[in-house]
């Protein structure tokens, strides 16, 4: 049976056309497993067995008609639980939207079913897609399922698991500073943040718009690039979106930035570092030409990238005041109704980051910090296209650590040090890919990373190859 | 860097919190303060920032450029929005009294 639930998307096609097995038997299978072991994990917040179920005999019966609608006819996968989904709660992970079932599906969503993808559920993140280890849901934490005592990582943590624990052939997932990096680092899977624009965010509820994105969290690189393809293209109800075609892939040896920034003492653990100076050997011995560079200084990124999501996030979350949006308590007047709605609805982490995002634009720190903040973010821009217009690729480490202890004592700032490595390509709009290397000398998954120009995605994915390790999820939990 | 952290004192916080519309419960105040002086500090670096240089101009021109017609079109019928909501008066939305007598 895990075996099963371990098979590739074009796998899992083939054995339905060749009648090995239904899209309603193993989403059955894939059912089953959640049933085993997330109580474990953690990763589930909804399972719409029943909607998975009819989804699945539907993908069958075309495939009996031969309509079958292509490779993803059938394929059971798992939703983020801050993408809208038609009659299926969505909660954000907060109390603040505990019991919101939404009229209508994300535009994501929307293509996944005109795909023929089976939903088989929602899964955990940290509380309006804030933190970087799932343990900020308002509604229970996510285990990584390489150690029950360590993080998922955050905030696509459930999405991350579901796919390392075989509870789903993919996941849907948001990045907007390495949501979706980090975790896939984290559980060992791969996890793509495609370049902004090039999937829509219609239905999706929002952190801080400039930056969020939706990406794809899958076991191989020919998963995600087939579920990858299916979500692109232009939305009218999404502005940013764009219709582009991938950029062409080079028919000569590649070459490679490796970030020097991350290999100075203290920035990333030993471990990590020494699986950066490994790749990098790996890919000389390949035949690729190799070059170092450096980037704007890691902590100007990493200040600028938390003063705009939390400006960004005081304005987006602004709705939810318990009259327009979300859980309402009552009051003896209109302020204190705000107040304690907003107090009782919002966890700890978001409170903080909304706090502090109104704080950068309060008074003379919209100069000082916000609008410092945008200079920084287009430097970073600018130094990275620097970069790409002499290099395909730029490698770095995915994490500075592989995944941390539950529960553990972290200040704020210390647990936004997470995303040192992966703000780059949020700030610069790049496309990047969180690619599985191997273990640390604690069986923990290890990742590095790989950023290209603006939707050289096909690119990310087939280098991804020169790099990978064996490790596509675990198969024993 | 430091001198800016204890700057921050527990009346900002509370005023912050009055203008972002959260009730921080008394006993929580000196976490919130800890918490938002940390944060502070990892942004101080920002004041250092070249202040001369462009900003980020947020949303492509591009993507400006390219914003739909403004067109009426079919939506979401007045049914199904209403069948989310947590008052219903007359087809319309119930939320609690936003304008004071």
């Amino acid at each position: 049976m895990q075996k099963l639930l371990f098979r590739s998307i074009r796998e899992h096609a083939a054995a339905f056309s060749g009648g090995e097995y239904t899209s309603e038997e193993l989403t059955r299978a894939f059912l089953r497993q959640i049933e085993t072991v997330d109580g474990r994990v953690g990763a589930y917040l909804t399972v719409d067995a029943e909607g998975a179920l009819l989804a699945a005999r539907e993908a069958d019966e075309r495939r009996r008609r031969g309509e079958s609608l292509g490779p993803l006819d059938g394929i059971p996968y798992a939703v983020k639980d801050n993408f809208c989904t038609k009659d299926l709660r969505t909660t954000c992970a907060s109390r603040m939207l505990e019991s919101y079932c939404p009229p209508y599906d994300a535009e994501a969503v929307c293509r996944l079913r005109r795909a023929g993808a089976v939903l088989l559920g929602k899964v955990n993140l940290d509380e309006f897609a804030m933190g970087s280890s799932t343990e900020h849901s308002a509604l229970g934490r996510t285990r990584n399922p390489y150690g029950e005592d360590r993080v998922a990582g955050g905030s696509s943590g459930g999405s991350a698991a579901a796919v390392a624990a075989g509870e789903c052939v993919f996941s849907l997932g948001t990045d907007t500073g390495g949501s979706i990096r980090q975790p896939a680092a984290f559980c060992g899977v791969m996890g793509l943040k495609p370049t902004y624009g090039a999937i829509s965010r219609y239905g999706v509820i929002a952190l801080a718009s400039s930056l969020d994105c939706v990406g794809v969290f899958s076991r191989l690189a020919e998963d995600g690039e087939t579920v990858l393809s299916a979500l692109v293209g232009r939305d009218e109800k999404d502005m940013t979106t764009l219709d582009v075609p991938p950029s062409p892939i080079p028919d000569r040896p590649l070459r490679v930035a490796v970030v020097t920034d991350f290999l100075q003492e203290g920035m990333v653990s030993d471990d990590v570092r020494a699986c950066l100076l490994a790749a990098v050997s790996l890919l000389r011995e390949s035949g690729l030409a190799i070059g170092e560079v450096t980037l704007p200084e890691p902590s100007m990124a990493l200040a600028a990238y938390s003063v705009l999501t939390s400006a960004e996030a005081a304005s987006e979350l602004g709705r939810y005041d318990g009259v327009r949006y979300g859980l309402s308590r009552a009051a003896d007047t209109l302020e204190r109704l705000y107040a304690e709605s907003r107090g009782e609805g919002f966890g700890r982490e978001v409170k903080r980051r909304l706090l502090f995002g109104t704080y950068a634009l309060t008074g003379e720190n919209r100069e000082t910090l916000y609008d410092r903040a945008r200079r920084v973010r287009l430097a970073v821009k600018r130094a990275m296209e620097e970069i790409l217009s002499s290099y395909d690729l730029i490698l770095s480490p995915a994490t500075p650590t592989s995944a941390f202890l539950a529960n553990a004592r972290r200040t704020p700032a210390e647990m936004y040090r997470s995303d040192l490595c992966t703000v780059y390509a949020n700030l610069a709009g790049l496309p990047s890919l969180a690619i599985p290397v191997g273990v640390d000398r604690e069986g923990l998954p290890l990742a590095l990373q790989l950023t290209g120009a603006a939707f050289s995605e096909p690119l990310l994915y087939r280098a991804s190859a020169l790099l990978e390790g064996k490790h596509h999820g675990r198969d024993e939990i | 860097m430091m001198e800016e952290q204890l700057a921050f004192s527990r009346e900002e916080l509370l005023a912050l919190a009055e203008a972002c519309r959260i009730s921080i419960p008394e006993e929580e105040v000196e976490e919130y303060l800890s918490a938002l002086r940390g944060m502070i500090a990892l942004a101080s670096c920002l004041r250092e920032a070249d202040g001369t240089q462009k900003p980020y101009r947020g949303i492509r021109e591009a993507a400006l450029a390219e914003l739909r017609e403004d067109l009426p079109e079919e939506s979401l019928s007045r049914d199904l929005l209403l069948r989310g909501a947590p008052d219903v008066k007359d087809g319309f939305f119930r939320v609690p009294r936003t304008v004071e007598e």
